[in-house]
């Protein structure tokens, strides 16, 4: 049955895809590619109506009938809101945050239509997003995630966006197959004394002193991308505001991560070994720059040059049945 | 699983069903609403404190219980009264378990179907108003319960309701009109959900009531073609008792009897129509002498299905909700002027043996005295008329012999005694007799030209056979009570009592009201509870789709259901069309659009600050507008204390770019 079940998923699947093609960029969902079905609750609906309806004619009262033709159109109404709660919705890609491997991959969507649509469902496989709200005037943001198992490029096939406003008894919804790519970073190896990270040459620190006793020197505001371990939480908790500790001594030369300099082993480990040294200089504030064969990324430091060399790990030397990456429905 | 619905969602479904429930409490047991009412408070606390609901085991057990206690009560679980007992012992048992939607879709749609028992209790215009209030507070606490775990942004479900009602109703209207009614059931109704409301008892025993109540009800209306008959002539027959025992008057089954009398129609025939409340009884009230029904009314009057010998009407089947018949009588007619079958008159003057033994003796007294029946009747109307005889609605309880302690001891008591001591001392005496009950009287409604009879307005009186004259009418109570037939009704002077109704006798402006409001009603029940098969006809005649039947009415039915999704539709869009924002959000289109036009588009991605960043650093010449530009319209669109100099400010500025903005396209 459930096996029954999922080759149907395919099928159908497989048939709006070629009925609606691939969709880049913003999407308008019309009438035709919207579905409705009743739900349980819209079935159990229309047996109640329908059980009403019996009673009403068997006891020939008329008012009775009344009530049932009542709640027979207010759901005849909510049938035609509901469908229509989705028509004209535009479906824009606003960006992926990519995940290391073995997290999940986020795809996020610009919502905007015009006009309020309550309790849009933006869902992908087995992932469902919180109800949103399009405002009337402006966008709502809707993420949803996809799982991924290693690295390279994760796709996402089809989104699913459905609503069954106004009172549940159907469902409404349409398929968008954005074919979006999301990034997915290799996961960093474990933290590895026999592996430390390369140094820069002794003495070109400025005043020679060992690593992780430079001095405190001042408070600053926080900016977005400091790392957290610097934070000066003792002063927040004080009920002050988020400050970062600088310290003298951090404005190292940049450190070169190099692929010739990693321990040997497989493509993987060594590029999860690079992950790791740069996930850490990120987080230690440090000026570092990558090097691999082939590619290389300028010094640099903070969470952009992080994620540019994340990203070159991502993909390096990536096999080519892997860099099209895993499908997601 | 935590308690996955919050308070107020559980407040109000539980709101919602108890409103849908206070309709039946006057015919539920009172165990049903204390432990609905208990299962109500205790959720509600429940939910307050957290406590955990009554395991499985208990809940299944509670609902046989449940359900055996009502089978036990009603002796069966079919037909309204066990039904609606069952329905509302289930939402009780619900509400223990209710946490998920589904629970709620339970409670609410248990909640529709109270809605729907209610009506079939009553129909009248307020029960249909609160009826609907129900419905809408359930409809609300549905499109509460649905809304999807996390949903962001509050719905108001009130307005939800109103609007899926009301968008709904146009569509309602066309399938009250168009959906086809059924002749007949489905299902028997059972016998024991007959209510007998209505006045008129199937026997009379007036020795065994110490105290008549009068309820100021209508029993029913009547249109007459032409001008009604005067008062004193409205005597609305409903049953002929003839088995008397003693002490109660009975229908005989022999009055089953189809013979058709001998009927000499003399004067001229009324025709009228009756509109009748629901009595849950098969008799039908017809004015005097039933001489059949007009020819063009005669699709109406084929659910008459019995007229019987002794010319009273009956039903298919109770009566249960409001029944429309049309009639034509005589208020001259003789009947059986000729003969009276030999059967019938031996059942006719038949009196138990050994009772009432001073009655019989006074008849036989007065049998010597008088020359014929008609000087008879006269002794007899004389006696009550000179004899200290009163009227009143708390009579004195009667002994073993009631009639002779009534007529000679009590000497108190209402029509029925009259009635009673009448035809014993008819049929003592020789005479014919039987006992008639029905309506006499009738107020007439000037705004909707009918006569409304109310069941404050029963009556019995008796008929007599005379030979050459047939059955004649004589109403004994008049002689001691002449304003009982002539002023139509009772008044509280005459009976000394108070008798309902008689501060509308006293201020006529609030007899005027009560007339204008049963007008309302009655058109309410005539057009909208009364609305049939014929008046379906009638409708689709006017609609050029007469005569085809069924397929007429599927032929309305469906242009409604177009017309109605045509307009739905229209509406839909027009109300969820793209709104164009206003001067600020068309100010900023217009330089929006300029920089797309001169090669930067804004990306889908992008706000409004980082695309004017990207547009500064294209256009250094106008950086400095720009960046106003850009900080204004975020201030103006999400900072909600925007000052109107702001907006000005902005508008100014977007006229200052957009001319701007076009020489820096061209250097491109």
């Amino acid at each position: 049955m459930r096996l029954w079940r999922q080759r149907l998923g395919a099928r159908i699947a497989a048939w709006s895809r070629r009925r609606h093609g691939a969709d880049h960029g913003t999407v308008t969902i019309t009438r035709r590619r919207v579905y409705i079905l009743p739900t349980r609750l819209g079935l159990a609906y229309a047996a109640m109506l329908f059980a009403m309806l019996l009673g009403g004619l068997n006891y020939g009262n008329n008012l009775a009938l009344a009530l049932t033709f009542l709640l027979a159109a207010a759901g005849w109404v909510a049938m035609h809101e509901c469908h229509r709660n989705l028509v004209g919705v535009t479906v824009a890609p606003a960006g992926t945050r990519p995940p290391f491997a073995g997290d999940q991959a986020e795809f996020a969507f610009n919502l905007a239509a015009g006009s309020a649509r309550p309790d849009l469902v933006v869902a992908s496989g087995e992932d469902r997003a919180r109800a949103l709200t399009v405002p009337a005037r402006g966008t709502a943001t809707a993420s949803v995630r996809v799982p991924t198992a290693r690295r390279g490029r994760v796709q996402l096939a089809r989104l699913r966006i459905e609503s069954s406003f106004p009172l549940g008894l159907f469902t409404a919804w349409t398929w968008i197959h954005p074919e979006l790519d999301c990034l997915v970073y290799p996961r960093p190896a474990p933290r590895d004394r026999r592996a430390p990270p390369p140094q820069t040459e002794p003495g070109v620190a400025r005043d020679g002193r060992a690593r992780g006793e430079e001095d405190f020197a001042a408070l600053r505001g926080f900016r977005p991308g400091d790392p957290p371990r610097r934070i000066a939480w003792k002063a927040y908790a004080r009920g002050g505001e988020l400050v970062v500790k600088q310290f003298v001594g951090a404005a190292h030369a940049p450190v070169t991560f190099d692929w010739a300099s990693t321990p040997g082993g497989d493509v993987e480990s060594r590029v999860a070994r690079l992950a790791r040294w740069i996930v850490d200089a990120e987080e230690r504030g440090d000026r570092y720059a990558l090097l691999l064969p082939g590619e290389r990324v300028p010094p640099g430091a903070g969470i952009a040059q992080r994620n540019a060399c994340l990203a070159k790990l991502a993909t390096f030397r990536l096999p080519a049945a892997a860099a099209g990456g895993g499908r997601a429905a | 699983m935590r308690l996955a619905v919050g308070l107020a969602r559980l407040a109000a479904t539980i709101a919602a069903l108890a409103l849908a429930l206070a309709p039946h409490l006057s015919h539920l047991p009172p165990w049903v609403s204390g432990t609905v009412a208990a299962a109500m408070a205790w959720r509600l606390a429940a939910e307050r404190r957290g406590w955990a609901l009554p395991p499985r085991a208990l809940r299944y057990g509670a609902a046989l219980a449940g359900t055996l206690a009502v089978l036990a009560g009603y002796r069966t679980l079919n037909g309204l009264d066990a039904g609606t007992a069952l329905l509302a012992v289930m939402a009780g048992l619900k509400l223990l378990e209710t946490r998920a939607p589904r629970d709620h879709a339970v409670l609410i749609f248990i909640g529709y179907f109270l809605g729907l028992a209610a009506l079939l209790y009553e129909q009248s215009l307020a029960r249909l108003a609160w009826v609907l209030l129900v419905t809408w507070l359930l409809t609300a606490a549905l499109a509460r319960v649905h809304r999807p775990s996390g949903a962001d942004a509050p719905v108001q479900p009130f307005r939800l309701a109103t609007r899926l009602l009301a968008l709904g109703l146009p569509l309602a209207l066309v399938m009250f009109l168009f959906v086809p009614r059924i002749e007949g059931r489905f299902w028997a109704i059972p016998a024991s959900e007959q209510h007998s409301s209505s006045g008129i008892d199937e026997q009379m025993s007036p020795g065994d009531v110490a105290e008549l109540g009068l309820s100021d009800d209508p029993a029913f209306r009547a249109w007459f073609d032409g001008p009604a008959p005067p008062s004193e002539l409205r005597y609305w027959r409903v049953l002929v008792l003839e088995d008397f025992d003693g002490r109660t008057w009975r229908r005989t089954m022999s009055a089953l009897d189809l013979r058709a009398p001998q009927i000499e129609a003399a004067g001229p025939a009324l025709d009228y129509r009756i509109a009748l409340e629901p009595t849950g009884r098969a008799w039908l009230p017809g004015l005097d002498t039933v001489v059949g029904w007009p020819e063009e009314l005669a699709m109406r009057a084929r659910s008459l299905q019995l007229v019987y010998m002794d010319r009273t009407l009956s039903e298919r089947r109770r009566v249960t909700s409001p029944l429309s018949y049309s009639l034509r009588s005589s208020v001259a007619a003789r009947v059986s002027p000729e003969l009276l079958p030999p059967d019938l008159e031996r059942r006719d003057l038949a009196l138990p043996a050994g009772r009432d033994p001073r009655t019989r003796a006074l008849a036989a007294t007065l049998r010597e005295g008088a020359r014929d029946a008609r000087e008879l009747v006269a002794r007899v109307l004389e006696r009550f008329r000179t004899e200290p005889f009163s009227y009143t609605l708390s009579p004195p309880r009667l002994g073993a012999d009631p009639v002779d302690e009534f007529l000679f001891r009590t000497r108190a008591g209402f029509c029925e005694h009259y009635a009673s001591a009448f035809a014993v001392l008819m049929r003592a005496a020789g005479v014919p007799a039987r006992v008639v009950i029905g309506y006499q009287g009738g107020e007439l409604n000037r705004y909707g030209g009918y006569l409304l009879v109310r069941q404050s307005s029963a009556h019995a009186w008796n008929e007599i056979w005379l030979a050459g004259e047939g059955w004649v009418r004589v109403d004994p109570t008049a002689a001691v009570a002449p304003e009982r037939v002539h002023g139509g009704r009772l008044t509280r002077e005459l009976a000394g009592e108070v008798a309902p109704g008689f501060l509308f006798e006293r201020y006529a402006w609030l007899a005027e009201l009560r007339a204008g409001w049963d007008a309302v009603r009655t058109a309410w029940t005539e057009r909208v509870v009364g609305f049939d098969p014929a008046l379906q006809a009638r409708l689709l005649d006017a609609l050029g789709l007469g005569g085809r039947g069924w397929q007429g009415l599927a032929f309305a039915l469906a242009a409604g259901f177009a017309l109605g999704a045509a307009v739905l539709t229209a509406w839909l869009a027009w109300e969820l069309r793209p709104r164009r924002g206003d001067s600020v959000d068309a100010a900023w289109a217009r330089v929006c659009a300029r920089l797309a036009r001169a090669g930067l588009p804004r990306a889908a991605h992008e706000g409004p600050l980082d695309y004017m960043r990207r547009a500064c650093a294209a256009a250094p010449a106008s950086a400095g507008l720009l960046a106003d530009f850009a900080d204004l319209y975020v201030a103006l669109r999400y900072y909600p204390g925007a000052r109107p100099a702001a907006r000005a400010r902005f508008l100014a500025l977007a006229r200052t770019l957009v001319p701007r903005l076009s020489p820096y396209a061209g250097r491109r």
